[in-house]
């Protein structure tokens, strides 16, 4: 118990520091960095929900991103909502947006499915560039609010930065707590097994609607704080391509943990800016280091991370012994 | 001829297991199991769920990391890998049928013969699909059926059919009656005995342990990855300990 | 009734419809043998645009060189592309990694490409010149023609593989049942191997037939969609219904062109959609229900 309580005011400490901290020393353009990945962090954490804990590829992170940038902007600059309202606006249309697309594309099994998650990508980038009247078309919407409560508005990037922070955080703590209910346990029960789970009673196809709702939800916020970060909304955000570097950005860091997410997605956009010179090859690197990712670290660094600390806890003192030997044996091969 | 002088000459093992450790991952599944059978005969293996009976056979077939010596005729092939071991006719049916769902009783039977045949060898299996039409007239009448279709007891028989078209050497069965209502079950293990009265000795493992000592020539009980007891299948199945852990009652003749 | 339109729509339709059904092909049958979706397929059809292109209009080859030089580039590709996504992975026990593996490998492909041939696209030349011209003024590019030509005899070839050789229901065997065929002495290393080198040549070829038509572009693993919606529309995991359709995807497309021109991929996944909200095994579709 107390190690547990230590461990929470260690991270508390850690997270509050950073909000202090990277504002404060970064200069101007890493804090934009900094916040253009906050902002996919959150889109991210949707497949931390659909394959992290449901074990299900979906690509349509990025369509519901889509969703919630057009409704967003939509919302504020025709209507003239306030920020929250526009926010709250829309999570719940991509939420429903979600439910309904979701019970469609859900009755494919696997792989059927992901494939149709590929093909909804595209049909909804052709009807992003080609409904002018609600998207914009090819150029987009420009203009849109920046973020504000009440009178505080935020000027800078560092304003942007504690909006981006508090709402990454907010979403990291609802996906770490999904684990512990009901609802992550019957995922998990349905990505391990899913005849087995079907068995033990739990609905399956309605467990991953679900999960797909919850990820579309996060994603419209992350489309949300897309639109107000940049005040500019355009189709050629809402593409294929993005949508493989977001997977790629929750698969390396760890995709069941929000904590490996973040970096992942951290790493990833830090990457151009660090390999500047390489530019041309980055995406080739992408490719080639999640196939050598999958073979040899498919938990992230996040699961890297915790083999070590497992290894090293052995080393320092003795854990409690386990009785059936590592983790590495598959239960079902035996005898 | 060659079948003939060895039963002049004695009983020949035919299969030779010692020092036998089988490994899933980092959990070990056999220690040290010491087998043997015998030229002509059935062995049987008993035990409980989950102590080592497939791992076993696992190990002779080249499907799971093991340690000891496996010998066949005189020959190492402890480390062979699946094809080679099937090559040398060691036909193993594996536990649960696995039939291939989506072809034909007949495509089923003909799969078989591969280790013979190989992909591009002529087609001359008539002789082994007579034995086996013969041995399962069941199969015979669905030939053209595909085998998801068939009843458990069936798809069991199609499994051992094909096995049998591999031209065997030996038989490794895993528990053939899994599954299976005690009628069919019984009719099942006549065909075993009637496959081994043609010559091919037959290693079985099994869960039904009465009826596997019923048909047996040897027996070995395993627990918990370790053999237990062993012996002639009569003076296992009158064993108090085995009676009292997996047969409930006196056999008849005890 | 302007036939004449009409039969220009139904050829250019069963010609893509054709090229559908081989990518579709390619992936049911890497589907059945593996179990798990190739996401790079399209990538490799792409390659085969590329592969063809260089080696007749950079290097300049007849075309019947061409053909055999470029079939052992696929197979070489089929048999590197099995080692270096399915192989390492083929135990993993989440399928997810080899999904996400082979999406990997797509993009490892599209950078490899235009980082050689670079982004713009470039032109391949028709394979067969000429116009079929009816009743004057009813013109069809031979093109199409070879297509569905050729498209149909590689169907068929593939077909015949797994319907009349012992190599074939030894494959079929190996993807139903692994474990079981391994135990009779089927080597499924061999067996998958050759799964993914029929699949890659098959895209392979598809991607040269169809690159006089479209620019041979970075683009073109998008293909693979219309594939995949036709494998969807006739049927999951059942080859011949993938082929049927894709090639009713293929000419819905081309009439779809009659009402709309930009919105005729909608259209096609629209009826994708109507399908699977009505249909989920899609028309011909028999699930064989997973074994508990």
């Amino acid at each position: 118990m107390k190690r547990r309580i230590i461990k929470i005011l260690v991270v508390v400490a850690i997270l509050a520091l950073a909000a202090v901290l990277v504002p404060t020393i970064s200069s101007h353009y890493v804090i934009t960095v900094v916040n253009g990945a906050l902002v996919f962090y959150v889109g991210c954490l949707g497949i931390c929900v659909m394959l992290g804990y449901g074990g299900m590829v979906s690509f349509a992170t990025i369509t519901f991103m889509g969703l919630g940038a057009y409704m967003s902007a939509n919302l504020s600059l025709k209507a003239g909502m306030p920020f929250l309202v526009c926010v709250l606006g829309s999570m719940i249309f991509a939420g429903l947006c979600a439910l309904i697309i979701g019970a469609i594309l859900l009755r494919l099994s696997g792989t059927f499915f992901t494939f149709s998650t590929v093909a909804l990508v595209l049909i909804a980038h052709d009807l992003f560039t080609n409904l002018r009247s609600l998207t914009g078309g090819p150029d987009g919407m420009g203009g849109i609010p920046p973020f504000n409560i009440g009178s505080f508005v935020a000027d800078t990037a560092a304003d942007n930065f504690y909006f981006l922070f508090v709402a990454g955080l907010l979403a990291a703590l609802f996906v770490h707590r999904l684990k512990y209910t009901n609802l992550g346990r019957r995922l998990a029960a349905v990505r391990d097994n899913e005849i087995a789970a079907a068995t033990m009673g739990v609905d399956v196809y309605r467990t991953k609607v679900v999960a797909f709702i919850i990820a579309g939800v996060l994603s419209g916020l992350s489309g949300s704080l897309m639109v107000h970060n940049y005040h500019f909304v355009g189709s050629s955000s809402f593409v294929f391509d993005q949508s493989t570097t977001m997977v790629i950005m929750a698969m390396l860091g760890g995709v069941s943990h929000p904590g490996g997410v973040f970096l992942g997605t951290m790493i990833i956009t830090m990457l151009p800016e660090w390999l500047k010179p390489l530019q041309e090859y980055i995406r080739l690197f992408y490719g080639l280091g999640v196939m050598l990712l999958m073979v040899f670290m498919p938990t992230g660094l996040w699961g890297l991370g915790e083999q070590l600390s497992a290894r090293f806890k052995e080393r320092f003192h003795l854990t409690r012994k386990t009785l059936i030997g590592s983790d590495d044996a598959s239960s079902e091969e035996m005898i | 001829m060659k079948l003939l002088s060895r039963r002049i000459w004695g009983e020949e093992k035919m299969l030779n297991i010692k020092n036998l450790c089988a490994f899933y991952g980092s959990i070990q599944a056999l220690y040290d199991i010491d087998i043997e059978v015998q030229e002509g005969t059935i062995v049987c293996l008993i035990g409980a769920n989950g102590a080592g009976k497939t791992s076993l056979l696992k190990s002779i077939s080249g499907m799971v990391q093991h340690s000891g010596t496996i010998e066949w005729n005189g020959e190492d092939i402890t480390n062979y890998n699946s094809v080679q071991i099937a090559r040398r006719g060691i036909m193993h049916v594996p536990e649960g049928r696995h039939v291939f769902p989506g072809l034909t009783v007949e495509e089923n039977l003909e799969v078989g013969t591969i280790n013979w045949r190989g992909f591009f060898g002529k087609r001359r299996d008539a002789d082994e699909l007579t034995y086996v039409y013969d041995m399962f007239p069941r199969l015979k009448e669905r030939r053209k059926q595909l085998s998801w279709s068939l009843s458990g007891g069936e798809q069991q028989m199609l499994a051992i059919g094909r096995a049998l078209m591999g031209r065997p050497k030996i038989l490794l069965l895993d528990e053939p009656s899994m599954g299976l209502a005690p009628l069919v079950i019984e009719e099942l293990f006549e065909k075993i005995v009637a496959i081994n009265k043609k010559g091919t000795p037959i290693l079985m493992v099994e869960q039904n342990a009465s009826m596997a000592l019923e048909i047996s020539d040897y027996a070995y009980v395993i627990n918990q990855g370790s053999i237990e007891i062993s012996g002639a299948a009569k003076d296992v199945a009158c064993d108090d300990r085995v009676i009292n852990a997996y047969l409930g009652v006196h056999a008849g003749q005890c | 009734m302007n036939i004449g339109l009409y039969l220009q729509l139904l050829v250019i339709g069963l010609s893509m419809g054709m090229i559908y059904a081989i990518l579709a092909m390619g992936i049911v049958l890497l589907v059945r043998a593996v179990g798990v979706l190739n996401f790079a397929q399209g990538e490799l059809f792409m390659l085969g645009a590329y592969v063809c292109y260089a080696l007749t209009v950079q290097l300049h080859m007849p075309i019947y060189v061409m053909l055999i030089v470029a079939l052992l580039i696929f197979v070489l590709f089929g048999t590197l592309f099995m080692f270096a996504v399915y192989w390492p992975l083929r135990n993993s026990k989440w399928p997810a990694t080899i999904i996400i593996s082979t999406l990997g490998a797509s993009v490892v492909l599209k950078e490899v490409v235009k980082l050689i041939w670079g982004s713009v696209p470039v032109v391949q030349p028709p394979i067969i010149k000429g116009v079929l011209v009816l009743w004057g003024n009813v013109r069809i590019e031979y093109q199409y023609l070879f297509i569905i030509g050729i498209g149909s005899l590689l169907i068929t070839a593939v077909f015949l593989l797994f319907d009349k050789l012992f190599l074939g229901r030894a494959m079929q065997a190996a993807a139903q049942d692994s474990y079981a065929a391994q135990l009779l002495g089927i080597p499924t290393i061999v067996t998958t191997a050759l799964t993914y080198i029929i699949s890659a040549s098959l895209v392979g070829v598809g991607g040269w037939l169809v690159s006089p038509l479209f620019l041979v572009s970075t683009s073109l693993g998008s293909f693979l969609l219309k594939g995949f919606a036709g494998m969807v529309i006739g049927g999951l995991g059942d080859v011949k219904g993938a082929v049927i359709g894709s090639l009713l995807v293929g000419v819905i497309e081309s009439f779809a062109t009659l009402f709309t021109a930009t919105y005729k991929d909608a259209v096609v996944f629209s009826v994708l959609i109507i399908v699977l909200i009505v249909r989920p095994t899609g028309f011909f579709g028999q699930k064989i229900s997973e074994k508990v």
